[in-house]
């Protein structure tokens, strides 16, 4: 160690200097606290011995100037001490001082006590070279936090929960939080909406978020339903997460032509609707595990269907609400929750009560969880979802092209791919589709799903009638796609101009047995109901609609 | 903050973590199941003492469900407060793992 010695007798300094020196200290000499001072800024050394009394400068003097100069090193200061009082000592101390030496020395001590301080320097240079060093990583850390943070707000951004009113509040636990919610417009007026929390905070979740949003945007533009997104969703999440890693969701398909919303909870909190004046009129408990959790083959993908009233507004949370606990530890709970529902007297104020209500609940305790909730104000998305798309521009020369395409799918083709987004992104090609984009795609659906579902694989629309009519129907519907060997469906599209407009035919013939379709009127009560959405949907969309041969072929033109 | 105990014949590992059953006892959880010999029967992870679990908790169960062999019946979980029944239910684990 490099040792500074002062003091300004000559004798102590050289007998000091000559034991240090035999030890193998280098030894600096002051020989009083000005000097001292100056000395310690060019030397550097490593531990200062400092007499008390000093000309020029006391030993307590020095001492403050000295550790004022250490910055983050840690210098130990001795004093040399034979006369002081015990005022004297504690005075030292306060100014700076480490620890005491009586004079004269014996050596025996002196190595003692400089072995001792130098087990406590080199104990300091590595606690700061740590602290430096996890300041450094806490700073990095905190920088990747909000680059991650930002893209995946980026990613997450659908512009759509404005456009529909939809209340939103999210508030993570950290930079990045876990819980994500995802709102887009399918083609043919159905609104999709996702609420997820995925397994833990920070960068993990945000990783998974990714991908999910990815999938759910793009597969919705292209006109996939809800259903074929979930199972994508989950085998996405199920191949890329490691286990232990899921995300907890609930997914909601807002159907405004058919006045209905189909729900698919997998590990959230009950998803509620409320109705003005009746309060919390239906929960609907979770009824999977996560999603990312089980194997294709073992996921259920049926939704609940439940039909909307007037004035209904359906709230979806993470857990991060329901056990938002308070100072002495309660979690606020669902049944605190629900009784928000129930006592609101104002509808549209409803969504501010609760978050009102959770806060003076918590009275500011530390936030555990990502807390979210959302509002789904039906009548509102439901009028936004019927209106016309006023983005659009309209076409400034009709198109002005006669042609005609066909499509023949087998029994591979129908269970490889879903026709239909494939079909929509062509005819969203043309000039002047765009606007007609909802009704074109609802109306190839209805036929693409008539086609395959009753005509190649005989299923009856009665099936869905039963309480859990749609899962069984889904059940029966994937198990018959499975074995189906023969049969084809035949979509043919032919376009021709028209004066500033234009016309598609769309004809579809499936090899099935067809019905009597003389006898449609006396089926229409039927396929009016939730479960038969069929021809009269179809009437009210088209210019007309014929059917063909027994039934098993129809033409519906649109003109626009 | 977690206890191991086999069974005398070999056949159970019972893990009885106590307090907080979260992200917080990752590791000592998985060495927990992982370090000792695999039991012949079942695992049992025993909740008489713990007070809640969160997300990552259920995320362990289902490292243990994996190391376990994926078999519902090859890990059971014993002593369940009506709050973590609840929220077993809500992830409806149940489906995935026994719950006594």
């Amino acid at each position: 160690m490099k040792v500074l010695i002062a003091d300004d007798s000559k004798m102590n300094r050289l007998s000091l200097g000559t034991m240090l020196g035999k030890d193998g200290h280098t030894v600096v000499q002051a020989e009083d606290g000005k000097q001292a001072v100056a000395l310690f800024e060019r030397e550097q050394p490593d531990l200062v011995i400092m007499d008390l009394m000093m000309p020029e400068m006391d030993g307590c003097q020095a001492t403050e100037l000295i550790k004022q100069q250490t910055g983050s090193r840690f210098v130990p200061v001795i004093f040399l001490t034979s006369s002081a009082t015990d005022e004297d000592l504690a005075q030292c101390i306060v100014r700076g001082g480490d620890d005491f030496l009586a004079k004269p020395c014996h050596r025996t001590i002196l190595n003692a006590k400089i072995a001792t301080w130098k087990r406590v320097c080199d104990l300091h240079t590595t606690v700061t070279a740590q602290k430096n060093e996890l300041e450094a990583y806490h700073v990095q850390f905190l920088h990747e936090q909000e680059v991650a943070s930002s893209i995946r707000d980026k990613v997450l951004e659908g512009g759509y929960l404005d456009q529909f009113g939809i209340k939103h509040h999210l508030a993570p636990a950290e930079t990045i939080g876990g819980d994500l919610i995802l709102v887009a417009a399918h083609p043919a007026g159905i609104l999709h909406f996702m609420i997820g929390d995925f397994t833990g905070h920070g960068l993990s979740a945000a990783i998974g978020a990714m991908p999910v949003a990815d999938i759910f945007y793009r597969m919705t533009q292209r006109g996939f339903r809800l259903r074929d997104i979930l199972v994508e969703l989950n085998r996405k999440l199920k191949r890329t997460l490691p286990t232990g890693l899921f995300c907890a969701a609930s997914l909601i398909e807002l159907d405004a032509q058919r006045g209905t919303a189909a729900v698919w909870n997998g590990g959230l909190p009950d998803v509620l609707v409320f109705a003005p004046g009746a309060g919390c009129r239906l929960q609907i408990p979770s009824q999977h595990p996560p999603l990312g959790v089980l194997d294709d083959s073992d996921l259920q993908t049926g939704f609940q269907e439940i039909s909307i009233e007037p004035g209904d507004r359906i709230y979806l949370s993470s857990d991060g609400i329901t056990e938002a606990c308070n100072p002495a530890g309660v979690m606020f709970g669902e049944s605190r929750f629900i009784e928000c529902l129930n006592h609101n007297r104002h509808p549209d104020r409803l969504f501010d009560e609760i978050l009102a209500d959770l806060a003076s609940f918590t009275l500011g305790s530390i936030q555990q969880d990502d807390v979210t909730l959302v509002e789904l104000p039906c009548d509102l998305i439901m009028a936004r979802l019927q209106a016309p798309d006023t983005t659009a521009t309209p076409p400034r020369h009709p198109w002005p092209i006669d042609w005609r395409m066909e499509l023949i799918l087998t029994p591979d083709a129908v269970r490889a791919v879903d026709p239909l987004p494939e079909l929509v992104q062509m005819l969203n090609q043309m000039p002047g589709v765009p606007r007609h984009k909802e009704r074109l795609c609802m109306i190839l659906a209805e036929l693409v799903t008539n086609a395959v579902d009753h005509g190649l694989l005989g299923l009856k629309s009665s099936l869905k009638n039963s309480p859990d009519g749609f899962e069984a129907y889904y059940r029966e519907r994937d198990a018959r796609l499975a074995d189906l060997r023969d049969g084809h469906v035949k979509i043919a599209l032919t376009h021709t101009p028209l004066n500033g407009g234009s016309k598609l035919t769309i004809r579809i013939e499936d090899s099935g047995p067809g019905f009597d379709f003389t006898r449609q009127d006396a089926d229409l009560a039927v396929n009016s109901t939730v479960a038969g959405r069929g021809i009269s949907l179809l009437r009210s969309l088209c210019q007309e609609i014929t059917f063909h041969g027994n039934g098993n072929c129809v033409e519906a033109v649109y003109v626009w | 903050m977690l206890t191991v105990d086999a069974s005398p014949d070999g056949s159970t590992l019972t893990i009885k973590p106590a307090g907080r059953f979260d992200g917080k006892i990752y590791r000592e959880f998985q060495e927990a199941f992982s370090l000792q010999t695999k039991p012949t029967s079942h695992y049992a992870v025993d909740f008489g003492r713990t007070d809640y679990i969160d997300s990552s908790g259920l995320g362990m169960l289902l490292k243990l469900r994996e190391y376990a062999g994926g078999d519902k019946t090859k890990v059971r979980l014993i002593n369940c407060s009506p709050d973590i029944k609840k929220i077993l239910t809500i992830a409806h684990f149940h489906t995935l793992l026994t719950v006594v």
